[in-house]
């Protein structure tokens, strides 16, 4: 049994095209799940089914097993927490304190552990600073931080984001990227996101679902998505740098291991040149 | 209730030969329709003058395919505005009649006669056909081509910008609504959960209302900004490229206002 499973999921908006189209998604214990797809693609519309905003149409969504329904709805969210992707949609609460309080007021939990809980969260993203700011005040990326700590503070085991890094800056990505690392390696949560930011992916994701017309078109670990640059060219993706640069290098006979990280890249071409600089 | 919103304009979008009619002939032949019922004599011969335009808005409906379920829905939603005046009318007519007869004496000298009745029921016939025209008209009609078609008829600049502004943004704000509803529930907020306390769910639902204005306020500011960087001065005005009317639409319009016109003209020196 995984965490979250969808099998057929099918969806159509009014009199649209399908947004969904028999998505079949697994989401396994503590595993980082890249939703990579064209705009339009259905990610959006796949994420809403994860916590029962949208009840699926046909085929089925299942969190620990069993399926969605209105008595379970609230367990649901709680294990499954959704951070969407203008966090000016989630933000409301006239302090970033009162804000990040809300989800766990709404579950039912004394005075005493909510305040933990906000203590919790804002530590986790380093933002204790603006405990008391107003959130209109705030910049981008410290909205998008109160956005994901009002979800942590409901301690869900899964973490679903809608485009995380949409806006931040370099500083702010890189901040985010170790923070879903960290949820991984010190919390053992999964966390699913969709990205248009390829080259983010090979940090942070074990696993890639890539999507497109409301169909998951392939599936597969960093490699083996990254093999494919037709199929990502096709649906107007591409393949990150490195990948692309070390293929590229060996495909014109360099002597360097295949890389998807910076730090594999970096490993790879500097004992490549060394070797040629002192043989 | 808010998904209704996006429904609104779908019959709109529908294709008929009234949906192709140019929004400029819509538009006259409504407003005409309206004058003339409203200003044809409230004595016996409006129900035949009723008759005819009745007539004439079934055909228009028939050729349009509006489905009727939709159109009587609409015309419900809008009666009791109606039926309001017309209750002022029968229980305080605002003519003295030269005589009545009194149906039914209410308390506090209040008064129901025949002729006040009567006269409720010719201005009840013309209320109903004057909105049929007009849910006719938005049933048939994009809301964009109604005030392109305003524009080209003349109507000043600055209502249709203002209004197509309105519109755009009533979307926008209906969408906006509806995600900010989904991140609530996400985090599990639900305005008629019993389990948490009344005055706490009341002051969050305050909170998001006040953000929601904050929001708009802020999105209005930063169009206002836009629309300026673009050249948005006094003189600005909404692109509506000349069009000329077809002769098909030429013969339409023709045909409807010879009704409108000829229709009441006829019945009142026929009477």
């Amino acid at each position: 049994m995984h965490l979250i499973e969808t099998h057929n999921l099918s969806y159509a908006y009014r009199d649209s095209v399908r947004a969904l189209d028999n998505v079949n998604f697994v989401a396994p214990r503590n595993t980082r799940i890249a939703v990579i797809g064209p705009n339009g693609a259905g990610k959006s519309t796949l994420f809403k089914h994860l916590n029962g905003i949208v009840l699926p149409q046909s085929g089925r969504v299942l969190v620990r097993g069993e399926p969605i329904t209105k008595k379970n709805l609230k367990e649901v969210r709680k294990f499954v927490g959704v951070v969407f992707q203008n966090p000016d949609d989630q933000i409301f609460a006239p302090t970033v304190e009162q804000d990040v309080a809300f989800g766990p007021t709404n579950l039912g939990l004394d005075e005493k552990t909510v305040m933990h809980r906000v203590d919790e969260a804002l530590g986790l993203l380093g933002i204790e600073y603006l405990r008391h700011r107003a959130p209109h005040h705030l910049s981008g990326g410290e909205k998008k931080r109160v956005a994901i700590a009002g979800v942590l503070a409901m301690e869900p085991e899964v973490l679903v984001m809608d485009e995380p890094t949409a806006g931040l800056d370099p500083r702010g990505r890189d901040d985010l990227v170790r923070f879903v690392n960290s949820l991984s390696s010190q919390y053992g949560m999964t966390v699913i996101f969709s990205t248009h930011e390829l080259d983010l992916i090979t940090a942070v994701a074990d696993y890639i679902y890539v999507m497109d017309q409301g169909r998951i078109l392939a599936q597969g670990t960093v490699p083996e998505i990254f093999e494919q640059e037709e199929m990502l060219r096709k649906i107007r993706l591409d393949v990150p740098v490195i990948p692309k640069l070390c293929r590229s290098l060996r495909r014109r006979g360099a002597e360097i291991p295949m890389a998807y990280t910076y730090e594999e890249a970096e490993a790879g071409l500097s004992t490549a040149l060394a070797l040629r600089v002192r043989p | 209730m808010i998904e209704e919103l996006f429904e609104i304009e779908r019959l709109a979008y529908g294709d008929s030969p009234v949906h192709r009619l140019d929004a400029r002939v819509k538009i006259v032949v409504t407003f005409a329709a309206i004058i003339a019922l409203v200003a044809y004599p409230i004595e016996a011969s409006v129900y035949l003058v009723a008759l005819v335009f009745a007539l004439l808005l079934g055909l228009l409906l028939a050729v349009s395919r509006v489905p009727l379920r939709t159109f009587s829905l609409r015309l419900l939603a809008i009666l009791p505005f109606g039926l309001s005046i017309l209750l002022f009318q029968v229980l305080f007519p605002p003519v003295a009649f030269a005589s009545t007869t009194v149906v039914l004496s209410l308390p506090f000298g209040i008064v129901v006669s025949e002729e006040a009745l009567e006269k409720a029921a010719m201005i009840g016939v013309r209320f109903v056909l004057c909105i049929g025209f007009v849910i006719l008209l938005s049933s048939t009609t994009k809301l964009q081509d109604l005030l392109t078609g305003a524009r080209r008829l003349g109507f000043p600049a600055e209502f249709t910008l203002i209004l197509g502004m309105m519109t755009r943004y009533l979307f926008v704000f209906g969408q906006m609504f509806l995600r900010v509803r989904n991140a609530l529930s996400t985090r599990c907020f639900d305005p008629f959960d019993r389990s948490l306390p009344y005055a706490y769910r009341i002051r969050q639902l305050g909170n998001t209302i006040g953000t929601m204005f904050i929001r708009s306020y802020e999105q209005g500011e930063r169009t206002y900004t836009a629309m300026l960087c673009r050249g948005y001065g006094k003189d600005a005005y909404l692109f509506v490229p000349k069009k000329p009317l077809t002769a098909p639409e030429w013969g339409t319009l023709a045909g409807c206002m010879l009704v409108v016109i000829g229709g009441p003209l006829a019945v009142f020196w026929l009477s």
